[in-house]
């Protein structure tokens, strides 16, 4: 789990209290971390960067509602997964129009990589064909190290639905990669 | 699970997380907002919601006033009506609650 600092959490009073340059100095100092993020979730740096957007802007308009017990990095991708999971419900209906966009949104993700000389591996290739609700549980599991309890308190699951999706998503994995 | 399996396990969370890392590294966000701009944004929303905020109250005590005056005209000329309405609005806000709830339990064993 993510710890916070002491200087963090005195930022994050202020920021609550009302002090607009400390928000804006927290949430500045964390674009990047859920940007990366959300890149990885949605395998789509346009995604990412319109998501990230919107996370700045819940966030600002939530800030009262945060009570310090999870660190604010962690509230934050809290608050960009809700988002991304939400849009991508609301787009269900039009799955098959989504699911080409994704396969573009991903063709274009392995051409910027190998631009980059990068080694687009099978690794990169299962994991884009996780469901977003899956690949989400086992980033947050195996990447960022947070426990089942956490994870459904983010997801807004019962902990063990948060050690299902986990155990399925690498389940997925050991498939493709087998 | 084996042991194998195990092994199997631990090697692809080891990749996944090496590419996984080669990612963050490979996408820096382009245009992080400044300072002055996320403070201004800041500003801005704080305004948008004090706004949306007195909005909504005035229209909550509009709205709420006509409700009792409608209640309590209601009951002086037509008690009986009144007391109908009173009784069915109960019971359906019972059974939207209990379907609800039903429906949520049903989603929690599902996922």
């Amino acid at each position: 789990m993510i710890q916070m600092e002491a200087a963090e959490l005195e930022e994050v009073q202020r920021a609550i209290q009302g002090d607009d340059s400390a928000l804006a100095e927290l949430l500045q100092r964390h674009y990047a971390f859920v940007y990366k993020y959300l890149v990885k979730v949605t395998m789509d740096p346009n995604v990412a960067e319109e998501t990230v957007q919107d996370t700045m802007i819940r966030c600002m308009e939530n800030i009262h509602r945060y009570d310090g017990s999870s660190a604010f990095s962690s509230w934050m991708i809290t608050i960009a997964t809700r988002i991304y999971i939400d849009k991508t419900r609301r787009r269900r209906r039009e799955q098959i129009w989504l699911e080409a966009i994704r396969n573009q949104a991903v063709r274009k993700l392995r051409w910027q990589f190998e631009s980059r000389n990068e080694e687009w591996t099978d690794v990169m290739d299962a994991m884009t064909r996780l469901t977003p609700e899956h690949r989400i549980a086992v980033l947050l599991k195996h990447y960022y190290g947070y426990g089942y309890d956490e994870i459904g308190e983010m997801l807004g699951i019962p902990s063990g639905t948060a050690k299902s999706r986990t155990a399925y998503g690498l389940r997925q994995l050991r498939k493709e990669l087998g | 699970m084996s042991r194998s399996e195990e092994q199997d396990e631990q090697e692809i969370l080891m990749r996944m997380q090496q590419q996984m890392k080669v990612l963050d590294d490979a996408y820096e966000p382009v245009n992080i907002p400044s300072l002055a701009s996320i403070k201004a944004q800041v500003k801005e929303r704080k305004q948008m919601k004090r706004r949306a905020n007195r909005i909504e109250m005035i229209l909550f005590w509009i709205v709420g006033l006509f409700i009792i005056a409608f209640g309590v005209l209601l009951f002086h000329s037509a008690p009986a009506l009144y007391l109908g309405i009173q009784a069915i609005s109960l019971c359906a806000a019972i059974a939207v609650a209990v379907i609800w709830s039903g429906r949520r339990r049903k989603e929690t064993r599902h996922e």
